[in-house]
């Protein structure tokens, strides 16, 4: 079931609890001799905004592409509310907005609004009011050539395209790259709106999780093509705290921690561990070597995705 | 989320219908382009008569321009996607296969309009000129005793549908190879030195029994292009004593339609092969 | 809008959520029958998760700060609740007081001390009620 193979003595956890609206079994993709995607389980609850972290290569924008039936893949499969992503192809890009993570924008020579107008063809139920709100809200001129646009207004031009039909799954990969402050902030509070109206489910990559910390409820961190860390947010949040202890004079903190230590600091007297595991077993396991526990702080969502994404030997 | 709450893509004329708005919006450069060739001409051919006192006579010719306009039509419609990429098509919530046929069949009937349009402005510049359709040519017809026999031929109605039905065919033909080849243009170079290679090494004269075989004969391509006219033609020592053409026999509206339904069989097969390739990386 | 929320604290978001609104009735911007945005607004104000807002919504009903009106909305309770919610208030202050004492190695006495101390002085009063 999980798809990490430990080397580690604790494994973080990969499993979620469905139903799922965007699930993969063991999706493995290859690229000549390069692993894209390493038995990926991902599994984004039904209703979820779901933040998947990785660097650069890890894999993120293939994972997303697969559940749009652009990838093939080796082995493993994917489905969107239960469609299979490639013998149901037409189907579950039906129920997708997809934003993709590149600026390129297609028919630079059409205008905004004739591009939305077209898109609306391929949409039964297509609400052109709806739409003319989304592109006010973002501040976009349906009058513009898409050639002419910015990279900022091309990537709010592709958020509205995502969002245009209100699908009930959106995937959207780095959808606040490129966007100035305040038409991020515009652009999230769009997404809420979307969440409150549809109910649906977001699953977006990105770089910045702190940029989308309000909305996520699931986080995802991928590296190496591998999906080494699936759970709710509020388990993220009780599981991986900041211990900060200090102890007698030549004191060096226990041997052994109950739980999976990410990264260990010492300063002085004081040592700071980032862990996951239990706090008590934590706590207790610090003291009892004599130690002090001064504080067990949560990280936050942008902190924790750095600390896992920066430790070797999860894998 | 349960069964009956999932969106539905489109149905099939929905797509169609967005393709042919689609492709509208994509060819309006060629149909500038083209008004303005057609204003050039038209200026031009106004000259031409009124200073030569020329007329113009529409000829059958049209439909090998017409067949090169269709042969290179589909790089046109296709502008603006990438077959073989993350092509803004292949994101529709439709059948891949069905939005490359529907993409095709867009661009197919805008070829038509544009076909059309380019032969009633040249039928009626011939009208005005005075000159018009061609009737009562004179034509050399040899006789199955071998002797020849001077015909007065008006060409058949069929003959004019030939203009239309060529470039079709190029067209689909064209279509599927930019469906189903990731470099078309890597394909047309060794396609090319593949041919002179075969013209060096093969023995002599097979490349031109190939030629002739694939062009003439009772299901020859030329049957598409022209009509047939290319296989019924043979040159001949006129009674007039210059080398001129003769007919074997009179053109065939059932072997045209013959050659043409094997080579519209043959064009559809393959568009429908190519539209089927995977375009997963 | 009342609600302030810090992604950087400690705390979840809804926990956030819940003590705004126990803020709000311990200051007496929220008064009974006084009506809550709806998940929507707040959560599109916010640029929150509407589930977030929505959970805490649900937890304050729980509590007994609030009520909901069927098709109406989210008003705060009117009983004895909000009340004790306010007092409860002054706990929760403590609470943060202590756990930062902890931190930083003062016990419990010096730390009621320096507030005594400090609540005394002429300048930190002053100072509180500008911020």
């Amino acid at each position: 079931m999980t798809p990490i193979t430990p080397t580690a003595e604790y494994v973080l956890p990969t499993g979620l609890q469905g139903p799922f609206a965007v699930s993969t079994h063991a999706l493995t993709k290859r690229f000549g001799a390069a692993l894209a995607l390493d038995a990926v389980s991902l599994q984004v609850p039904e209703g979820a905004v779901y933040v998947l972290a990785g660097a650069n290569g890890a894999g993120k924008t293939t994972l997303l592409t697969a559940l749009l039936d652009l990838v093939r893949p080796d082995e493993g499969r994917a489905e969107v509310l239960g469609l299979d992503t490639h013998r149901q192809g037409a189907m579950a890009r039906a129920q997708i907005g997809y934003m993709p993570g590149s600026v390129t924008a297609a028919f630079p020579w059409l205008r905004i609004g004739q591009f939305l107008s077209l898109l609306g063809g391929y949409y039964p139920g297509w609400d052109a009011s709806y739409v003319g709100h989304l592109t006010e809200r973002l501040d976009l001129d349906l009058n513009a050539r898409i050639r002419g646009l910015s990279k900022g207004q091309t990537r709010r031009f592709q958020l509205v395209c995502a969002l245009s039909h209100r699908p009930p799954v959106l995937i959207l990969d780095e959808p606040t790259d490129g966007l100035d402050p305040e038409m991020r902030d515009e652009a999230l509070g769009l997404l809420s709106e979307h969440l409150a109206d549809t109910g649906g489910t977001v699953l977006l990559a990105t770089h910045h999780a702190y940029e989308v910390e309000g909305l996520a409820d699931h986080v995802g961190i991928m590296r190496a093509g591998r999906l080494i860390l699936q759970t709710p947010r509020e388990v993220l949040q009780s599981q991986l705290l900041i211990y900060r202890a200090d102890g007698p004079e030549g004191w060096a903190g226990p041997a052994h921690l109950d739980a999976q230590v990410i990264a260990r600091a010492r300063s002085g007297r004081e040592i700071q561990w980032t862990v996951w595991g239990d706090k008590r077993t934590v706590e207790q396991a610090i003291e009892a070597s004599g130690g002090v526990v001064r504080s067990a702080t949560p990280l936050g969502l942008d902190q924790a995705v750095t600390a896992l994404m920066r430790t070797k030997e999860l894998r | 989320m349960t069964e009956h709450s999932l969106k539905s893509p489109p149905g099939f004329w929905a797509v169609l219908d967005a393709q042919v708005r689609s492709t509208s919006l994509t060819l309006r450069r060629e149909a500038f382009l083209l008004v303005f060739l057609l204003v050039v001409m038209t200026v031009g051919a106004i000259f031409d008569v009124m200073l030569d006192g020329g007329v113009i006579v529409v000829s059958l010719d049209i439909g090998l321009l017409f067949a090169v306009l269709g042969l290179m039509f589909p790089w046109a419609v296709w502008r603006g996607e990438r077959p073989f990429d993350v092509s803004p098509l292949w994101l529709l919530p439709i059948h891949r296969r069905t939005a490359a046929l529907a993409r095709t069949m867009a661009g197919g009937l805008w070829l038509v309009v544009i076909c059309q349009s380019i032969f009633i402005w040249y039928a009626g510049l011939a009208i005005i000129s005075g000159g018009g359709f061609p009737t009562h040519e004179v034509r050399y017809l040899v006789t199955s005793g071998g002797a020849l026999q001077r015909i007065s031929w008006t060409p058949e109605v069929w003959q004019w549908l030939t203009v239309f039905a060529a470039p079709l065919v190029t067209y689909l033909f064209a279509s599927a190879a930019l469906l189903s080849l990731r470099y078309p243009i890597r394909w047309l170079a060794g396609g090319l030195i593949a041919t002179l290679i075969l013209a060096i090494v093969a023995p002599n004269g097979f490349m031109e029994s190939v030629i002739e075989r694939l062009m003439l004969g009772p299901l020859g391509f030329d049957h598409v292009l022209t009509g047939g006219r290319e296989d019924i033609e043979m040159l001949v020592r006129l009674p007039t004593g210059e080398t001129g053409v003769a007919w074997r026999r009179l053109p065939d509206a059932e072997r045209w339609l013959a050659a043409l339904a094997a080579w519209l069989g043959l064009a559809l097969a393959a568009l429908v092969a190519a539209a089927s390739r995977s375009r997963r990386l | 809008m009342f609600v302030q929320i810090n992604p950087a604290d400690p705390r979840p978001i809804y926990v956030q959520i819940m003590d705004e609104v126990r803020r709000g009735l311990a200051v007496g911007t929220l008064r009974p029958d006084d009506p809550l945005p709806s998940v929507r607004q707040l959560a599109a104000e916010l640029r929150l998760n509407p589930n977030t807002v929505a959970q805490a919504y649900r937890e304050l009903e729980r509590a007994g700060l609030v009520y909901v009106r069927r098709g109406q909305g989210t008003f705060i309770s009117a009983g004895d609740a909000p009340l004790a919610s306010a007092a409860k208030c002054s706990v929760e202050v403590a609470e943060r007081a202590l756990v930062d004492a902890y931190r930083h190695g003062v016990d419990v006495h010096e730390l009621v001390e320096a507030i005594q101390r400090l609540s005394a002085s002429d300048t930190f009063p002053v100072k509180a009620q500008n911020r």
